[in-house]
C-alpha cells in the first residue's frame, strides 16, 4: 500500500475524475434540467442548480402528461411475472440437471447451452405470430410468457447446485427428507444467493428491454418504462425538455436506487450474464 | 432405550455400467459390534456402505438389519444414522437445528414443519420443547453444549465431528454406519477422536460400521476388521489376528507397516514380519545373505533395509532401539526369520498351512 | 427407475417450454425465411431463398449490413480500451475504488431508452450541453444525430458509454486473478517501471480476458437497436440503418414476415459466429486459470 507514490495517485484520481465528469453528465444534467423553468434550459449560460426552483411545475406535469406510475407498475408486474416464471421452470430442472441421474441429462444440458447462444431477438418473428394467432398481442402476457424459459437462469441455478455436495444431501435422506423437501429445505436456503444474482440479471435485463414490448405493445397503459419513454418523447415532440428529463429521472430512478442498495451484488450478477455474453 | 441390531448381508454385487465394484459381498456382524471396513482407496467401501444406509441400490443379495429385510426400504426407513466424511452439516441451520432434524422430521407432521405457520398449530411447540430438550442432552454429552447456536461455519474441525456425531445419536439408531470419518482431522485431534469414538461405542453399546483406509484407526478401535481389496472381502477378523493370521498373501501386504517381507519361493511365497526377522552374521546358518541398503532410525526402533540378491525389493529387519547392534550402510549381513513366524502362502497366494 | 421418473417430472416445464418458446420459433424463423408470407394474409408460397437472394440485391440491406460492422469497430476498441484503462487506474488507487467502480457502472443498468432521450436532449444543436460546452471553446459544433456523416458515431460514443462500465468490471475480474508476485519477480528481473511491468506481467496474463471481452463486446454491439430506433429511426439517409432496425421494419412495421426472417437468419447466424469464436475462447481462458 505505502509503496504507491503520492504523485501517482494523485494523478489517477485526477484522470478518474474527469472520466466521471463525462460518464455521469448525462445523469447530472437530466436531474439538473428536471428542476429548472423553461428559459434557464434554453439559456447558454451553463449552470447545475435553478435560479427559480421550477422542480414542482416539470415533475407534476411529467406525472400528469403521461400515466408515469402506470409505466412504472407495469415494469414491476412484468419483471416480476417473468422472474417468478423463470424460477419456477428453472429451479427444478437445476436441480434434476445438476444432482439426478437419468437417461439424457447430457443432451438436455447441451440444450440448455445452446439455448444459450441465441441472442434474444432471433425468435421474435414466430413468438410475435404466435401471440397473435392466441389473439395475445398487447396484453402483460404477451410481455411475460416468452421469456419464461430461461436458458441462462437454468445454466446458472444449476452450476450452483452442482457445487452443492452430494453428502448433503444423503445426510438429508438418512434424516428422513424426501427429495421434494430436500429441494425446498436444503438447497433452496443455500441457493439464496445463486437466486439473487440471477434475480439482477433477469429484472435490470427486462426492465430495460424495449425491443420485444416496442413489438408487441400498442396500448399506452401497458407500456413499460422504455416504452413510456418513447411515448412521453413523441408526446412532447422533443421541446418541453423540463418535464420530459422529470419523466426520464423517474422512469431511471428504480433501478438505479436499487443498483447503489445493493450495488455489489449487481456487479457480480451483471459480470455473471456479461460472462455468458 | 437402545434397540440392538445384527447387520447381515448376503452375496450383495454392485455394477456402475461395466465396472464391478462389489463382487459377492456376504457379512455378519453382531449386535453392537464395532466392525471396521479396511481397504485402499477406491475398493467399494464407500459402496458398501451407502448400500446398506439405502443410499445406493445393490443389484443383487439381501441386506438385513435387526433380523428384517431392507433391501426395498428408502434410507429414512431403514433405522441407521450415517456420518460422512465431510460431516454434510446443513451450512444454513445451527448446531441445534443440524442435530435436531432427524427428530423434527420423525416427531412433527409436514403441516408443523412448515417455518413460521406451523409453530401455530396444536402440538408443535410441545414437540419442539422435547427435541430441544434432546438436542441438549446429546450435546452435553458430546461436550458441544455451549455451540449450539452457531451455524456449522463458525465451527473447527473437531467441533463439526462432533456435531455430525450428535446429528446420528441423538434418534437412538439401530446402527452407526461411519465413512471415514476421521480423516478430516488432523493427526493429534485424530488420535484423540479415536478413543472417544470407541468409548461412545462402548457406551451406547450400538452397532458400528467403520470405513477408513487407515490400518491405524482399523486395528485400535474394532471388534473385527473386515478387509477389502477391489470390491472382495478378502478376511474378517480381530486386528491380532488379521495381523499374525492372514488368510492371503494380499491381507498380509495390506496390513503392517513397513510391509512384511515377500520371498518368492519354489511355487509359492514366504512372508516374514520385520519384527520376525532377525539380522545376522552374514555367514550364520540358515541366513539369506545380502547387503545393508539404508538404516532408518526411527527413535524407539530403526528400520534396516537389506538387498538380497534374488528379491526384488530390500528386505527390511525392525531392531529394537535396546539392541546392541549398529548397522551400517554397506555392511554385510545376514537374514534369518525367527523360528515359526514364516506365513506361507501359494502360487496364488492363498495362505499354506501346517 | 424412480430417480429418472422424478428427474423428468422436474424438468419437464422446462422442456417444453424450451421447444415452445425458443427452439420452435428459431427453426421457424429458418422455414419463414423461404416463404413469402405476410403476417395476416392467407397465402403463403415456398419461394426458396428467394427472399435471399432479394436481399443480397437490396442496396439498404449491405448498407445496414456495413453500418452494423462499422458501428462494432468503433464500440468495441473504444470500449474494451477505456474499459482496460479504468480498471487499471481503479485497481491502482488506493482509496475510492468502489466508489470508482459503482459510478463507471452506471450506465451499464440504467434504463437505456430514458438515457437515449437525455442523449438526444444534450446532443440538440442549440441548446444541448455538448454543443454548448464545445462552443464555450471557439469552435463549431454542428448537428450529431441529423448528419450523415457523423449519426453513426455519435451512436457508437453512446454505445461506447454505456458499455465501458460492464468491460471495466470484467477486466477488474481478470486483474484480481493475477498472482501478485508475479509483479515482484518481474520487478526483480529487471522490469522496473510501470510500463515494463504492464507488458511483461498484466497484458499477457490479461490476453485471454481481453479477447474474451473483445468478443463479448462484438456480441452486444452487433446487437444495436435501441439508440437507433429512439434517436435516429435509421436515418439521415440510411446512415445509420442497423441489421436488427431493418429486420423490425421489415417484419414489423411492413409485415413482410418472411423477408424479415430472412434477414433474422442473417444476424443470427453472425451472432452464433460470434458466440461459437466466444466459446473457444472461453476454453482457453479456463485453461490459463
Ligand atoms: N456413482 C458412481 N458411478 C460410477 N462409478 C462409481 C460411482 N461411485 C463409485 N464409483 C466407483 O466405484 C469404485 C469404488 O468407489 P468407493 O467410493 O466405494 O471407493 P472407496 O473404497 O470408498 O474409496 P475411498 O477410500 O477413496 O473413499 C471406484 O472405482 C469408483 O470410481
Ligand atoms: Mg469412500
Amino acid at each position: 500500500m505505502n509503496r504507491r507514490p503520492l504523485l501517482g495517485q494523485l494523478l489517477r484520481h485526477v484522470v478518474l475524475w474527469l472520466g466521471l465528469v463525462i460518464v455521469l453528465a448525462p445523469f447530472v444534467w437530466m436531474v439538473s434540467t428536471s428542476l429548472k423553468p423553461p428559459n434557464e434550459i434554453f439559456s447558454t449560460q451553463l449552470s447545475l442548480l435553478p435560479h427559480k426552483w421550477f422542480a414542482a411545475e416539470n415533475y407534476h406535469k411529467a406525472f400528469t402528461k403521461v400515466p408515469l406510475l402506470r409505466y412504472l407498475l407495469n415494469g414491476v408486474i412484468v419483471t416480476a411475472g417473468i422472474f417468478a416464471l423463470q424460477l419456477a421452470v428453472a429451479l427444478p430442472c437445476a436441480y434434476a440437471l445438476a444432482k439426478l441421474r437419468f437417461r439424457g441429462r447430457d443432451v438436455l444440458f447441451a440444450l440448455v447451452l445452446i439455448g444459450l447462444m441465441i441472442p434474444a431477438q432471433a425468435p421474435a418473428i414466430p413468438r410475435y405470430v404466435m401471440l397473435y394467432q392466441l389473439g395475445l398481442l398487447d396484453s402483460y402476457a404477451a410481455l411475460i410468457l416468452p421469456f419464461a424459459f430461461s436458458a441462462f437462469g437454468i445454466f446458472l441455478m444449476r452450476q450452483f447446485f452442482k457445487t452443492v455436495p452430494d453428502d448433503l444431501m444423503n445426510a438429508a435422506r438418512i434424516d428422513g427428507l424426501g427429495e421434494f423437501e430436500i429441494l425446498c429445505r436444503i438447497m433452496l436456503p443455500l441457493a439464496m444467493p445463486a437466486m439473487l444474482a440471477f434475480g439482477v440479471i433477469s429484472i435490470v435485463t427486462h426492465w430495460n428491454d424495449f425491443f420485444w414490448p416496442l413489438i408487441v405493445i400498442q396500448t399506452g397503459d401497458l407500456a413499460t418504462p422504455p416504452l413510456g419513454t418513447l411515448f412521453f418523447r413523441n408526446e412532447e415532440a422533443g421541446s418541453d425538455f423540463g418535464p420530459l428529463m422529470a419523466g426520464t429521472v423517474v422512469i431511471t430512478a428504480p433501478l438505479v436506487l436499487l443498483f447503489l442498495a445493493a450495488q455489489r451484488r449487481f456487479i457480480e450478477g451483471v459480470t455473471l450474464s456479461g460472462m455468458k455474453g | 432405550m437402545t434397540k440392538k441390531a445384527g447387520i447381515s448381508l448376503d452375496g450383495v454385487t454392485k455394477s456402475f455400467g461395466a465396472v464391478e465394484v462389489l463382487r459377492d459381498v456376504s457379512l455378519d456382524i453382531a449386535d453392537g459390534e464395532f466392525l471396521t471396513l479396511l481397504g485402499p482407496s477406491g475398493c467399494g467401501k464407500s459402496t458398501l456402505l451407502r448400500i446398506i444406509a439405502g443410499l445406493e441400490r445393490n443389484d443383487s443379495g439381501a441386506i438385513s438389519i435387526g433380523g428384517r429385510r431392507v433391501d426395498g426400504l428408502r434410507a429414512r426407513d431403514r433405522d441407521i444414522a450415517m456420518v460422512f466424511q465431510s460431516y454434510a452439516l446443513y451450512p444454513h441451520m445451527t448446531v441445534a437445528g443440524n442435530i435436531g432434524l432427524p427428530l423434527a422430521m420423525r416427531r412433527m407432521n409436514a403441516w408443523q414443519r412448515l417455518p413460521f405457520i406451523g409453530r401455530f398449530l396444536p402440538g408443535t411447540r410441545a414437540a419442539r420443547a422435547g427435541i430441544a430438550r434432546e438436542v441438549a442432552d446429546v450435546a452435553q454429552s458430546l461436550d458441544i453444549g455451549q455451540l449450539l447456536d452457531r451455524k456449522p461455519g463458525q465451527l473447527s474441525g473437531g467441533q463439526k465431528q462432533r456435531v455430525a456425531l450428535g446429528r446420528a445419536m441423538v434418534r437412538h439408531p439401530a446402527a452407526f454406519l461411519l465413512d471415514e470419518p476421521l480423516s478430516n482431522l488432523d493427526a493429534k485431534l485424530r488420535v484423540q477422536m479415536r478413543a472417544e469414538l470407541t468409548e461412545l461405542q462402548r457406551r451406547l453399546g450400538v452397532t458400528m460400521i467403520y470405513v477408513t483406509h487407515d490400518q491405524a484407526e482399523a486395528m485400535t478401535m474394532s471388534d473385527r476388521v473386515a478387509v477389502m481389496l477391489a470390491g472382495k472381502l478378502q478376511q474378517v477378523a480381530p486386528p491380532r489376528k488379521l495381523y499374525d493370521d492372514p488368510e492371503t498373501l494380499a491381507v498380509a501386504e495390506f496390513v503392517g507397516s513397513p510391509k512384511i517381507n515377500v520371498i518368492p519361493v519354489d511355487g509359492g511365497f514366504q512372508a516374514v514380519r520385520p519384527e520376525a526377522m532377525e539380522l545376522v552374521a552374514a555367514d550364520a546358518a540358515g541366513a539369506m545373505a545380502g547387503r545393508i541398503r539404508l538404516v532408518e532410525h526411527m527413535g524407539s526402533e530403526s528400520l534396516v533395509h537389506v538387498e538380497v540378491p534374488g528379491v526384488a525389493l530390500p528386505l527390511i529387519a525392525r531392531l529394537d532401539a535396546l539392541s546392541d547392534r549398529d548397522p551400517q550402510r554397506g555392511e554385510a549381513v545376514g537374514l534369518r526369520p525367527l523360528p515359526g513366524r514364516t506365513l506361507r502362502f501359494d502360487a496364488k497366494g492363498v495362505r499354506v498351512r501346517g | 427407475m424412480v430417480e429418472g421418473r422424478i428427474a423428468w417430472t422436474l424438468i419437464s416445464p422446462a422442456v417444453s417450454l424450451f421447444v415452445v418458446l425458443l427452439a420452435g420459433p428459431t427453426v421457424a424463423v429458418f422455414a419463414l425465411s423461404l416463404t413469402d408470407w405476410q403476417l395476416g394474409s392467407a397465402t403463403m408460397n415456398f419461394v426458396g431463398i428467394g427472399n435471399y437472394v432479394q436481399l443480397f440485391g437490396d442496396r439498404v440491406f449491405w448498407k445496414s449490413f456495413g453500418n452494423t460492422f462499422v458501428y462494432c469497430f468503433v464500440v468495441v476498441p473504444g470500449s474494451v480500451f477505456l474499459g482496460l484503462g479504468l480498471a487499471m487506474l481503479i485497481e491502482g488507487v488506493g482509496t475510492g475504488r468502489s466508489f470508482y467502480r459503482a459510478a463507471y457502472f452506471l450506465p451499464v443498468t440504467s434504463t437505456l431508452i430514458a438515457m437515449a432521450v437525455v442523449w438526444e436532449f444534450l446532443l440538440h444543436p442549440t441548446v444541448g450541453l455538448v454543443n454548448v460546452v464545445v462552443e464555450q471553446f471557439g469552435m463549431k459544433g454542428g448537428d450529431w444525430l441529423k448528419n450523415p456523416d457523423r449519426a453513426l458515431f455519435t451512436l457508437a460514443g453512446i454505445g461506447i458509454w454505456q458499455s465501458v462500465g460492464l468491460n471495466m468490471v470484467l477486466f477488474m475480474a481478470g486483474l484480481k486473478s493475477i498472482p501478485g508476485d508475479l509483479y515482484e519477480a518481474a520487478e526483480i528481473d529487471g522490469a522496473s517501471s510501470a510500463w515494463e511491468r504492464f507488458r511483461c506481467v498484466t497484458w499477457p496474463m490479461l490476453g485471454p480476458t481481453t479477447l474474451f471481452v473483445t468478443v463479448v463486446s462484438g456480441i452486444r454491439s452487433f446487437q444495436v437497436f435501441d439508440t437507433v430506433e429512439v434517436l435516429t429511426k435509421g436515418g439521415p439517409n440510411k446512415a445509420t440503418e442497423v441489421l436488427l432496425y431493418t429486420m423490425y421494419t421489415e417484419a414489423f412495421n411492413f409485415f413482410r414476415t418472411g423477408y424479415g426472417a430472412a434477414i433474422t437468419v442473417v444476424f443470427l447466424v453472425v451472432v452464433l459466429a460470434l458466440t461459437l469464436l466466444q466459446v473457444r475462447v472461453g476454453e482457453k481462458r479456463t485453461h490459463y486459470g
